[in-house]
């Protein structure tokens, strides 16, 4: 079976296409701004402006048209209004031109989801830590639950607006992740409630360092902090539901001293450890392909109205 | 002869030994983070978790805090059975307790955090264990996420009673507790938020 999936939740917008045993394709293109943010209406018309040519792309490495494909999968949630837009007019779009089935998915249990086809591992622990998410999910009672999360900004737009302040252009991650080599530690708050992590106040704590203290420091001792957190969120669930494989993904898994950190907790705890390769980290339209065959396989018609605001354990998950 | 500490739990920042009459809660060394955070870290829960305890202690039955060093809790040692594992048996006065327990706790804005039947220790008496996630805090929010990781243990756990031991421990909270009302109406809305989470 052919899958296409469409991703545009934020600022990617990508297509993959695979069969059940193979990654045929995986395109995308990715909205840059100049400067500042992501403004939300900039950055979907961009989406609307690449998507003919991703799809084609796709589909033309993929070895395939649009006849071979069986099912056309889309990101419906959660994620910005006029980006999901246009990724679900695409992907409908398709589906009627071509008469195919048409399936919406959620685009965090999809990052899951490609985590665990990728690596193999079966029930791990995910630490997804991406610009607008930061979650610690793990399967149970039948639902992805959500352990640990921001209870403000995701990770990577935390590095991001730091990297701003700084003058740092984007993307300021690995940047960040190379000046931290050479700092030392300045005392950062270090946040953590029950099993949330915040990052906004940590952020202002920063921003009144910048002029005092040296940059290397403050980068180094933002990703100590933070990453910690992160780590630290991660091993409770770990041990709360004492399962024994950690998976990370989303964007901010690219940073080596983060992945670091959690090979030597999960080393501590005699637990496994993986991350999928980069470009099935980022946004991608494979996950949402392997989402949606799974979710087809099982049965599961999926909602094809758009969600902002769907939250990882409100989705119902009939594959498991 | 000398009397060998046992491990007796292993969570994901401490290990707890059985010495004697006694119990010592150690905060490990987490090699994944710094020194200058890993010790920071150790030190400030430890004081907040015996400082939390003593203040439980005035209120409801919990391990008496013999010592505190730096990264270790002594205290003594509680003779019983998990409530876990006896709840089938359990009499109705002991699940009203619970309710008890969890009122006065708020009255004083003490949060536990991880209110569950495995924190619990049935023996002549009630006790509550485990203060690690606990804090002060003055918010009705708080208290609400509280009672609503005990109602989430109840029902994973102890499905066939849930609904019995949940009506009492309610009624025991509104008695106990003349804020409850207050409380309770915000666990409502936690629930419907459907963001609910399992805390560990």
């Amino acid at each position: 079976m052919i899958v296409l999936g469409i991703e545009s939740t934020a600022h990617t917008f990508g297509v993959g296409v695979i069969t059940e045993d193979e990654i045929l394709s995986n395109a995308k293109e990715s909205y840059r701004p100049e400067k500042g943010g992501i403004h939300p209406r900039k950055a979907s018309d961009f989406l609307a402006s690449r998507a003919g040519s991703v799809i084609r792309k796709a589909l033309t490495t993929a070895g395939a048209g649009m006849e071979d494909v069986d099912l056309v999968a889309f990101s419906r949630s959660p994620g910005m209004g006029h980006s999901l837009r246009v990724g679900s007019v695409a992907a409908k779009t398709l589906a009627y031109e071509f008469n195919k089935p048409l399936i919406g998915v959620n685009h965090c249990i999809a990052h899951v989801e490609i985590g665990r086809r990728v690596t193999g591992m079966n029930d791990p622990v995910v630490l997804y830590t991406s610009g607008a998410n930061t979650q610690v999910i793990a399967f149970q009672g039948g639902r992805y639950r959500v352990f640990g999360e921001t209870i403000d900004m995701g990770i990577g737009n935390f590095i991001d607006s730091f990297a701003r302040y700084a003058g740092i252009p984007f993307p300021g991650g690995p940047r960040i992740e190379e000046l931290a080599k050479k700092g030392k530690y300045v005392e950062l708050p270090y946040v953590v409630k029950g099993m949330d992590v915040s990052f906004s106040g940590i952020l202002t704590n920063l921003r009144q360092k910048l002029k005092k203290h040296e940059l290397e420091d403050l980068c180094y001792s933002l990703q100590e902090t933070v990453f910690a957190m992160m780590v630290e969120v991660s091993e409770r669930a770990l041990a709360h539901c004492q399962k024994k494989e950690l998976l990370i993904t989303g964007g901010v898994a690219a940073n080596k001293r983060l992945r670091e950190m959690c090979r030597l907790m999960c080393k501590e705890r005699g637990a496994g450890f993986k991350a999928p390769p980069m470009d099935l980290c980022v946004d991608n339209g494979v996950m949402i392909a392997e989402l949606g065959l799974k979710m087809h396989k099982a049965g599961v018609k999926g909602e094809v109205n758009i969600d902002q605001g769907e939250r990882t354990d409100e989705v119902e998950i009939k594959w498991r | 002869m000398a009397v060998k500490k046992e491990l007796i739990a292993q969570g994901a920042e401490s290990r707890l030994y059985h010495y004697r009459d006694r119990v010592i809660k150690e905060r490990v060394r987490k090699s994944y983070r710094i020194k200058q955070i890993d010790i920071k870290l150790r030190k400030q829960r430890t004081k907040a978790e015996a400082r939390n305890l003593k203040k439980a202690a005035k209120l409801i039955k919990v391990p008496k805090v013999i010592d505190v060093k730096k990264f270790r809790i002594i205290m003594e040692y509680v003779d019983g059975e998990v409530l876990r594992d006896v709840i089938s048996t359990t009499s109705r006065e002991v699940i009203k307790q619970v309710g008890e327990y969890v009122a006065l706790l708020h009255s004083r804005d003490i949060i536990h955090g991880d209110l569950t039947t495995s924190n619990m220790i049935l023996g002549d008496e009630l006790f509550f264990i485990d203060f690690g996630l606990s804090e002060i805090k003055n918010s009705i929010e708080a208290k609400a996420v509280d009672l609503h990781v005990l109602k989430q243990a109840l029902k994973s756990k102890h499905h066939k009673y849930y609904r019995n031991a949940w009506r009492i421990i309610k009624k025991a909270y509104l008695e106990s507790y003349k804020e409850g009302e207050g409380v309770l109406k915000r666990l409502r809305r936690v629930e419907a938020r459907g963001r609910y989470k399992n805390r560990g």
